[in-house]
């Protein structure tokens, strides 16, 4: 009688409270964190306008102007009768640069490079650490043990220092045009606008913190009894590790890249502000900071638009982080 | 607490000390490999890299008979091993080679000349990262969901949020240019001017505090942001603690309980950031110094890779690499000073 009487009680619960999901329940949860959303907002725009910056506000074709929007001229339409125009200048909201280049249309373009590399980069450090870590937890004592020395290892590299000898290297290979391989890599870089070895040399050197993450969460899942179970009733190791414990360290991976990501759009402005990024003109972020700072007496605009457009986005990407964080793991809210 | 417990603590102690001992040998004798293989893979890059430093003069390209002589005087037409090797055996004996770029300079010179100068800069920007940091942590913590606690809190995610390549111009824009209390540029102490060649002269301190200003605010304020954000989230945990509660129902005052039990606690996250923190105010100082147009090491180290400069290149990174093997191994000495649970096997 208690036992049904109790069973009625959880039956009349799960009416108020439909079954959700944890998933669903981080949604939620997310959802109800206003700078979160905010911030995811403001990326998932950023997106938008990097995907159709072409067809949207800006005209597409050099030399052959249309009727648009905010920005009528090309991100690398030269204009010296139009130099150093401050902004609300007619046909440049925010200004011009020393070559008369229109600052809103090479910032909106910087979108798609500093997002590309967010996101590139992101992806292929998650892939490789989450792979890594997965194998090296999942693994006897011993290979473990191995690979994260190997880990450790690595550890002990200065990355910044070897992402700039990589882009030189990278830099002089295409200068020279490579051969075979090389030269298909270069092309690629080329149609890019020298986005292509800043994705490797970023991918090739950030993964190392993602493994270890992976690898303590993957340590702490094998552990439990649901893996226990799959064993039980036969499920090979391939199985095991990507149905039953990648689902369950994918959260703590993805939020701690999403909170690494700014560190990437970082790297790729300094580089491009050292001359070993994009290739001009091509338009960064960092590369319009460095090309303008010096004449920030003047023309305050050229680099202080770009430099609030690389602050924002990071800030959009910390917010939607420390949400991302807060919702997967309410334990750690509000730290 | 008679007489015959007082041996076993002493002895406890020694055994902690010899296990320490031997973890800081280990951790020395790791450093050996890690160093030898980031010098080879930087030569490597290095050596593979098309083109060299002497192709261009100036921005005329350089005859190559001359170009050639200059590879033999500096030994680059031998094989890549026998190249590496002696720059190996001459590092461990200290020297580091002549500069290619800057003629008649060596590596060992400018790199004693621009150390300084990125040590005063990064002391600074960790001092202001601290002072700054953690008390608006506490503050945060202790006032949790207040007006004192968010606008903190909001303060911190902007100071991580914006960059030094966005802060510097910003700073020199609001500071330097509008309201001309800081000057733009440079550094106002020369290597030779250092008392004991860290400290800047006493007659030239008010030029010294200046110029650092700027540059020290556009290195620190990330720093202070995080440790901010940090020493809050570690606090905020550390008071929900039993041994906290405990301190409470001894009837500890409240400034006893958040001094003695839970600052000391709540810093062990903050110190294990401080190696990567510390690698920050490297690779910060890289941007810094170029848009502060400070003499430092990162402005030479960025120069010299525009330049080829391969001596600089390797020397500055060797003296990168080892700085941070150094602060990690630090770090992780004071960790488990802070945290005696943890134990080195």
């Amino acid at each position: 009688m208690a036992a049904d009487k109790q069973a009625q009680e959880i039956a009349s619960l799960e009416e108020i409270r439909p079954h959700r999901g944890p998933w669903a329940d981080a949604w939620r949860r997310l959802l109800r964190n206003k700078a979160a959303v905010i911030g995811g907002t403001f990326i998932l725009l950023l997106i938008l306008s990097a995907i159709f910056v072409d067809n949207w506000v800006i005209a597409k074709p050099l030399g052959k102007e249309v009727e648009p929007l905010l920005a009528p001229y090309h991100f690398a339409k030269v204009n010296f009768k139009m130099r150093d125009k401050p902004p609300l200048t007619p046909g440049y909201l925010l200004g011009s640069d020393y070559l008369g280049r229109d600052v809103l249309s090479r910032t909106l373009y910087g979108t798609r490079v500093s997002l590309a590399v967010a996101f590139v980069a992101a992806l292929v450090s998650l892939v490789i650490g989450i792979s890594y870590g997965l194998v090296s937890g999942y693994s006897s004592s011993r290979v473990d043990n191995l690979m994260m020395r190997f880990v450790d290892f690595l550890y002990g590299f200065p990355v910044l220092i070897f992402i700039i000898l990589m882009q030189v290297y990278f830099k002089a290979v295409s200068r020279r045009g490579g051969s075979g391989l090389a030269s298909v890599f270069v092309s690629i870089d080329k149609a890019l606008g020298g986005m292509f070895f800043i994705f490797v040399a970023l991918g090739l050197l950030n993964w190392i913190g993602m493994a270890r993450i992976a690898r303590g969460q993957t340590l702490a899942q094998k552990e439990k009894e649901f893996v226990e179970a799959a064993r039980a009733v036969g499920a090979g190791h391939l199985r095991i590790i990507f149905r039953h414990i990648l689902p369950n360290i994918l959260g703590p991976c993805v939020v701690a890249e999403t909170l690494a990501i700014p560190g990437y759009i970082f790297t790729e402005a300094f580089l491009s502000f050292i001359g070993l990024g994009v290739n001009p003109p091509t338009p960064s972020w960092g590369l319009m900071i460095s090309e303008t700072y010096q004449a920030l007496r003047t023309s305050w605009w050229q680099s202080m638009v770009p430099g609030a457009a690389l602050t924002l986005t990071t800030l959009a990407f910390n917010f939607l982080g420390d949400g991302l964080r807060d919702a997967l793991d309410p334990r750690l809210r509000g730290t | 607490m008679g007489a015959p417990c007082v041996g076993a603590p002493t002895i406890a102690i020694a055994e902690a000390t010899r296990r320490m001992t031997r973890y800081i040998i280990r951790r020395v004798l790791w450093f050996i490999p890690v160093l030898l293989a980031i010098m080879a893979v930087t030569f490597f890059l290095a050596y593979i890299t098309p083109g060299g430093p002497f192709d261009f003069a100036g921005e005329k390209q350089l005859p190559p008979a001359v170009r050639q002589n200059l590879m033999q005087k500096y030994g680059l037409d031998r094989p890549a091993y026998e190249q590496f090797a002696r720059w190996l055996w001459n590092a461990i004996r200290g020297d580091l080679g002549p500069s290619y770029f800057y003629k008649g300079r060596s590596v060992n010179e400018v790199l004693s000349q621009t150390f300084p100068i990125s040590a005063q800069l990064g002391a600074l920007a960790l001092l202001l990262g601290l002072l700054i940091g953690v008390p608006m942590g506490i503050i945060a913590a202790l006032k949790q969901n207040t007006i004192w606690d968010y606008s903190s809190t909001f303060i911190a995610i902007l100071g991580v949020s914006i960059p030094n390549l966005v802060l510097g111009p910003l700073l020199i824009w609001i500071f330097a240019l509008k309201l001309g209390w800081f000057p733009t540029a440079r550094w106002a102490v020369n290597y030779k001017e250092l008392v004991l060649g860290f400290f800047p002269p006493p007659d030239k301190l008010w030029p010294f505090i200046k110029h650092a200003t700027l540059p020290a605010i556009t290195l620190g304020t990330g720093l202070s942001a995080s440790i901010a954000r940090l020493t809050r989230a570690s606090l905020l945990q550390v008071i929900r603690e039993d041994y906290i509660r405990t301190a409470r129902a001894k009837g500890l005052p409240e400034r006893t309980i958040i001094i003695v039990h839970a600052l000391k606690n709540s810093m062990i996250p903050v110190v294990t950031v401080l190696g990567p923190m510390f690698a920050g105010v490297v690779t910060g100082s890289l941007i810094v110094e170029q848009i502060f147009a400070i003499p430092g090491m990162g402005k030479f180290f960025v120069t010299s890779v525009t330049n080829r400069d391969y001596p600089v290149i390797l020397g500055t990174t060797l003296l990168y690499s080892v700085l941070l093997v150094v602060a990690n191994l630090f770090v992780d000495i004071v960790y488990a000073w802070l945290d005696p649970r943890i134990r080195y096997d």
